[in-house]
């Protein structure tokens, strides 16, 4: 009977213990869950015109991609052009069926937006001043694809790359709008004094609201949040006191929304550190570039990451190379492969 | 006590949500497959949200049972290869990234295709390695949390018709070249001893590239892979590569030489060729014009 009612005991506690996991877990679980989508739930649709089903953000679809027959090429209603006659149906024989992407969203005023096709550079193009950039990519056959983009603001930051990868279907128009191009970051210092202000700035689409992001370096715990809004020409800045943080490492990125709900991939990480003491100033002998280290992926240094950095990769895979060893792990392996993609720009 | 089993399922049954991470699996999930029969197995990832940009997968199967025909990586989401699919023994390697990440439901990696070789059982199964791994795209290439199911195929005995092909079909089907891509000449102290070499890499939407033919001497095709050490460091050739797909469909493209340089013989001929010309040329209208004055004369 004892042994019964230390048993049931045990038992209790044990089932207390699951309990308390279990709601830890799930906390943690909706934790993961709010970060994880608020880091990728991004506002991009995909439309297919020209399948004959009228999707969302499509006025009609005839089953062709031709304009002029009452329903346009891009699958919007046309209206019958005057003179009584009404709109001529375009003869079968006539109607041209070809696979096409188009691909349309923001970036900055007048940046310059580089395309990339699985991987390869395709095309480069430019934004107007209001950040809207639109590009139509032909001569596509059937098929899985990734298109990535990036972007360079006026003063030549790149954001990160945003890739999407969908079926293309044959004699179809995919169309991917609401593309939003993550903002550009920069810090004007990296080192500061505690209580100092550290300017943080960027571009990205003109009055849009910039969200930044604070987290502890060591244990990438967010610290911090807080929301700037970009100007008219696309330019944001947010002045953070220093004195808000401990000393140490930490990490900031930054996301965007528009006014039209759409919503961002994360910009560069960038790092700072606040110190406590202002250490003496000495004067700075001219630093040498150090050879061993190619930042950013960029192996041959030449301000691009493409075939021939993976090429570079490749040759001192499972071997040491200080300048391919992306993470100084001593090995040039799956990780530096991994951020190579990360910097990847065609 | 029966209340502290129940509760004790409960929180069983709810653990996986606790964890989230990415899924690889197989598709179709199961099916059943005659001796003989050639069968397709895709090797997809379930991303959950995550943006990852790297992948190796390792896979084991059952050798004594199925045979490999052909691994393909054609419709993959992956479009830089670390190394080409390949296969030894019971062991299947796929390892490769997508520049700018990926993020989806269904994304497939590679496509393997079995054939059913010898019904020592009535199952055979394709499990995911330990160390198959998924790195996330965020600049630091953190490994992501992976959950593997593999799958397990019904094997039948010989069907009293025709076996099965579905790769066949698939090979028959293609008549779609690879994609146009670029041929890049690079030079760099850091490898192959500052020796030019060339880099390339396409993709193709149906079967997958089979492999590429390189031809910097005008003669032979010879087989090769990005990055080809030139052979001709003069550079006096054009240079061209070659993709092939799995169904023989090819793309050409071409680097002209950027040392071109006319053999002597050429120069010499097409000077010969040219000398003769003219005074053809000039030997007609000179006799032309004799004749003209002949009859002048005449006249």
């Amino acid at each position: 009977m004892e042994k019964l009612r230390k048993f049931n005991y045990l038992c209790k506690i044990f089932i207390i213990f699951l309990c308390l996991g279990l709601i830890s877990g799930i906390v943690f679980y909706l934790n993961v869950s709010i970060v994880k989508s608020a880091g990728i739930n991004t506002s991009v649709t995909i439309t297919a015109c020209g399948n004959n089903i009228v999707e969302s953000g499509e006025g009609c679809d005839d089953g062709n991609v031709v304009s002029g027959d009452g329903c346009s090429s891009t699958c919007q209603t046309e209206v019958a052009p005057g003179g009584g006659g009404g709109y001529r149906p375009t003869p079968y024989e006539e109607v041209v069926y070809y696979t096409r992407v188009i691909l349309e969203g923001k970036a900055y005023p007048d940046a310059l937006i580089t395309i990339l096709k699985d991987g390869q550079f395709l095309s480069i193009i430019q934004a107007d001043s209001q950040a809207d950039f639109k590009v139509e990519i032909k001569d596509l056959t059937p098929g899985t694809y990734t298109f990535g983009l990036w972007a360079e603001d006026k003063n030549g930051i790149r954001s990160p790359t945003f890739a999407i990868t969908f079926y293309i279907a044959p004699a179809v128009t995919t169309v991917v709008s609401g593309i939003l191009l993550p903002p550009t970051i920069k810090l004007l210092k990296d080192i500061a004094l505690k209580g100092e202000t550290i300017d943080i700035s960027g571009q990205a689409i003109p009055n849009g609201r910039v969200n930044l992001f604070i987290y502890s370096g060591k244990l990438l715990k967010e610290v911090f949040q807080d929301s700037a809004i970009a100007d008219s020409n696309g330019n944001w800045y947010y002045l953070f006191d220093s004195a808000k943080l401990k000393e140490g490492i930490y990490e900031v990125k930054a996301r965007i929304s528009s006014q039209q709900g759409l919503l961002s991939i994360f910009s560069k990480v960038l790092s700072f550190e606040i110190i406590s003491v202002k250490p003496p100033v000495l004067p700075k002998p001219p630093v040498p570039p150090i050879p061993g280290v190619c930042p950013n992926a960029d192996l041959n240094k030449d301000n691009r990451v493409n075939l021939v950095d993976f090429s570079i990769l490749l040759y001192w895979w499972g071997r040491q190379n200080d300048c391919a060893d992306q993470n100084s792990n001593g090995i040039v392996d799956l990780i530096d492969f991994s951020i190579m993609l990360y910097y990847w720009t065609g | 006590m029966k209340k502290y089993y129940f509760i004790i399922f409960i929180i069983l049954l709810f653990s996986p949500l606790v964890s989230k991470a990415a899924i690889l699996y197989l598709s179709p999930e199961g099916g059943e497959y005659h001796l003989g029969d050639v069968f397709m197995v895709g090797v997809k990832i379930d991303t959950e949200g995550e943006y990852i940009n790297t992948v190796q997968v390792d896979l084991n199967f059952s050798a004594d049972i199925l045979e490999i025909q052909d691994l393909s990586e054609g419709n993959s989401i992956l479009s830089l290869w670390v190394e080409k699919p390949k296969y030894a023994d019971n062991k299947i390697f796929f390892i490769g990234g997508i520049p700018g990440g990926y993020e989806g439901p269904d994304g497939l990696i590679g496509t393997i295709v079995f054939r059913v070789k010898n019904p020592v059982r009535n199952y055979a199964q394709v499990l995911f390695e330990k160390s198959s791994k998924v790195l996330l795209n965020d600049g630091k290439g953190t490994e992501a949390k992976i959950v593997a199911q593999g799958e397990i195929f019904n094997i039948l005995p010989e069907r009293l018709e025709e076996p099965e092909n579905e790769w066949q079909k698939n090979l028959a089907q293609d008549k779609v070249s690879p994609q146009s891509f670029k041929i890049e000449l690079s030079q760099n102290s850091l490898i192959f001893d500052g020796k030019y070499f060339i880099t390339f890499s396409t993709t193709d939407k149906q079967t997958g590239i089979d492999h590429y033919e390189v031809m910097e001497d005008r003669k032979e095709w010879k087989v090769g892979n990005s990055p080809y050490v030139l052979e001709n460091q003069e550079l006096t050739n054009d240079i061209k590569v070659k993709a092939i797909d799995k169904a023989g469909n090819y793309w050409l493209e071409t680097l002209k030489a950027p040392n071109k340089t006319e053999k002597k013989w050429e120069i010499i001929f097409l000077i010969l060729i040219s000398m003769f010309i003219i005074i053809g040329i000039g030997w007609i209208i000179r006799k032309r014009e004799l004749k003209k004055r002949l009859k002048d004369e005449i006249q």
